[in-house]
């Protein structure tokens, strides 16, 4: 490069020269090579550069991380609360133990109050479904996790005084009193709650409040205009339902699992690695419920399940049904190379 | 339906989601996830991370973000400094980084490659793509950073200049020499 000029091709692409500097550095690069050149290799270099791939991430992949990342947002939120210091704990401690001492010395059975201290957030911890959707309302002394959608396993620790958990639902809200559950919902209402430890109310609008105790469980009706009921699993005590439940509430069927939850466990039993139960739940999935957006991902993951437990013929005339039934598929890609 | 719904609601902007995040509003971290993490992702992939760390350091981003949103200056666009952020979260994965340069610069000794083996190489089918990876691999991660902002991302070089914490001038420099080596780097491959 011998023109002294052809710096300016770099300031001209990066829109550094304007006007009539720009003007006069054009009319020069017409009648020089070695400028016109420059140019005409910073644009090609631009061009490749503009044009580099980058592969996208699967949906299904994003919303895992979506979770787990305000999971551990959730988290760091209630560990970077205000607490009281060391130094403070210390003094704290010293001046019970002379207070202690003191009604020790004089002989007298004093009583030392307890300091008042603001109760913290509650501890808790979520496992959500990978499609499962949720956000925190409120984070202090109450707790208010908002769920919007899909399966959800809770574990609450023992709550302090002026401490509370609460779940808001799509139709109401349910309290905690320090237990593990798992809830489940759509967008428009409470589909189940189970209770393996503690207590839980529940209060749907329009509707009593309904406790379940350990080893309870509670299904919506099919027919969302009835009033809830409550199915007591044989281990609860029927105490608990009868007072709770409302006046007409009475023994229901048992209810088939949701898309939701039917997919969940599926995906959990993927997840697990247990690729025979996983692949049996698929397969029950699209029967029972075939018009689901998420039978794409079933047939698709029923290759991949499939290859995992070494069936490689089996896996690859799933994965071309798959391709037959969804030539442009969002799996389209993978699907395509484990029917090669 | 009323008339108050028969509107859609207004999409808060970035800066608003980055406010209200700054004020522990953990469903703004959502939103802000699910408008650019596929672009960070890419910015990230760009600049050399392999597909599963660029996951790892996107995690960490706008993990970071709630910790760095009241910093954010709500004047200045978002994407930017989500840029910005995402780059130093990078240097801070160097280890990492480190692990993915190696894993380039032994792929990339390697004669051509015919057979794809991986989603990741999929990627690499074209041929300028691919050597112009090769290339940005080569150069120190700084002037790599300005180029692939600069030129893949499409920021300006106040924009650049702010997200990275330099002055303009450092950025027009870095992204000069990056640019010099890319082509000195692309002939070589070129000539026979």
């Amino acid at each position: 490069m011998s023109c002294t000029r052809s710096w300016q091709a770099e300031a001209v692409h990066d829109g550094r020269l304007s006007g009539a500097d720009r003007a006069a550095f054009e009319r020069h690069a017409a009648s020089c090579s070695d400028c016109a050149r420059e140019a005409r290799e910073l644009a090609a270099l631009a061009e490749v550069a503009r044009a580099l791939p980058a592969p996208e991430s699967e949906p299904l992949a994003r919303l895992r991380r979506r979770n787990v990342l305000l999971q551990l947002a959730n988290e760091r939120a209630v560990r970077s609360l205000p607490r009281v210091s060391a130094g403070r704990w210390v003094a704290l401690l010293a001046s019970v133990a002379v207070a202690t001492l003191l009604a020790l010395f004089l002989g007298r059975p004093g009583t030392v109050a307890p300091p008042e201290v603001a109760p913290g957030v509650p501890t808790y911890r979520i496992s959500a479904a990978p499609e499962a959707e949720w956000h925190v309302v409120e984070h202090t002394a109450t707790l208010r996790l908002r769920t919007l959608r899909g399966r959800f396993e809770l574990s609450v620790g023992k709550l302090q005084r002026g401490q509370r958990f609460l779940l808001d639902l799509p139709d109401g809200e349910l309290e905690v009193r320090g237990t593990r559950f798992v809830v489940e919902v759509d967008r428009t209402r409470s589909l189940g709650v189970h209770v393996s430890e503690g207590l839980v109310a529940i209060r749907l609008r329009g509707r009593g409040e309904v406790m379940l105790g350990a080893g309870e469980h509670w299904k919506a009706p099919s027919d969302p205009e009835q009033s809830a009921v409550v199915s007591p699993a044989p281990s609860s005590s029927p105490a608990t339902v009868v007072r709770s439940a409302p006046p007409a509430a009475k023994a229901s069927a048992p209810v088939k699992a949701s898309a939701g939850t039917a997919f969940a466990d599926a995906m959990a039993a993927f997840s697990a690695g247990d690729y025979g139960r996983a692949e049996a739940l698929f397969v029950a999935f699209e029967r029972a419920h075939p018009g689901d957006a998420r039978v794409e991902d079933v047939l698709f993951l029923r290759a991949v399940a499939r290859a995992r437990r070494g069936d490689l013929g089996g896996a690859r005339s799933l994965a071309r049904a798959y391709l037959e039934r969804y030539p442009s598929g969002l799996r389209r890609k993978e699907a395509e190379r484990i029917g090669e | 339906m009323s008339a108050a719904s028969a509107w859609p609601a207004l999409k808060k902007t970035d800066s608003e989601l980055l406010v209200a995040l700054a004020a522990g509003k953990l469903e703004a971290l959502g939103e802000l996830f699910d408008r650019h993490e596929a672009a960070v992702r890419c910015y990230l992939i760009r600049l050399g991370l392999s597909a599963s760390d660029a996951d790892d350091v996107v995690q960490a981003t706008f993990l970071e973000l709630q910790r760095a949103a009241p910093r954010f200056d709500p004047e200045q666009p978002a994407r930017p400094w989500l840029m910005g952020v995402a780059t130093f979260m990078v240097r801070r994965h160097r280890r990492s980084l480190a692990r993915a340069a190696a894993r380039f610069a032994a792929w990339a000794t390697r004669p051509h490659q015919e057979r794809v083996q991986g989603p990741d190489e999929l990627f690499e089918r074209d041929e300028a793509s691919r050597r112009l990876r090769r290339a940005l691999t080569a150069l120190a991660q700084k002037k790599r950073e300005v180029f692939v902002l600069v030129t893949v991302e499409g920021l300006s070089g106040e924009e650049a200049a702010r997200a990275l914490g330099v002055p303009l001038n450092t950025i027009w420099t870095r992204l000069h020499h990056a640019r010099r080596e890319l082509r000195a780097a692309l002939s070589e491959e070129e000539s026979p």
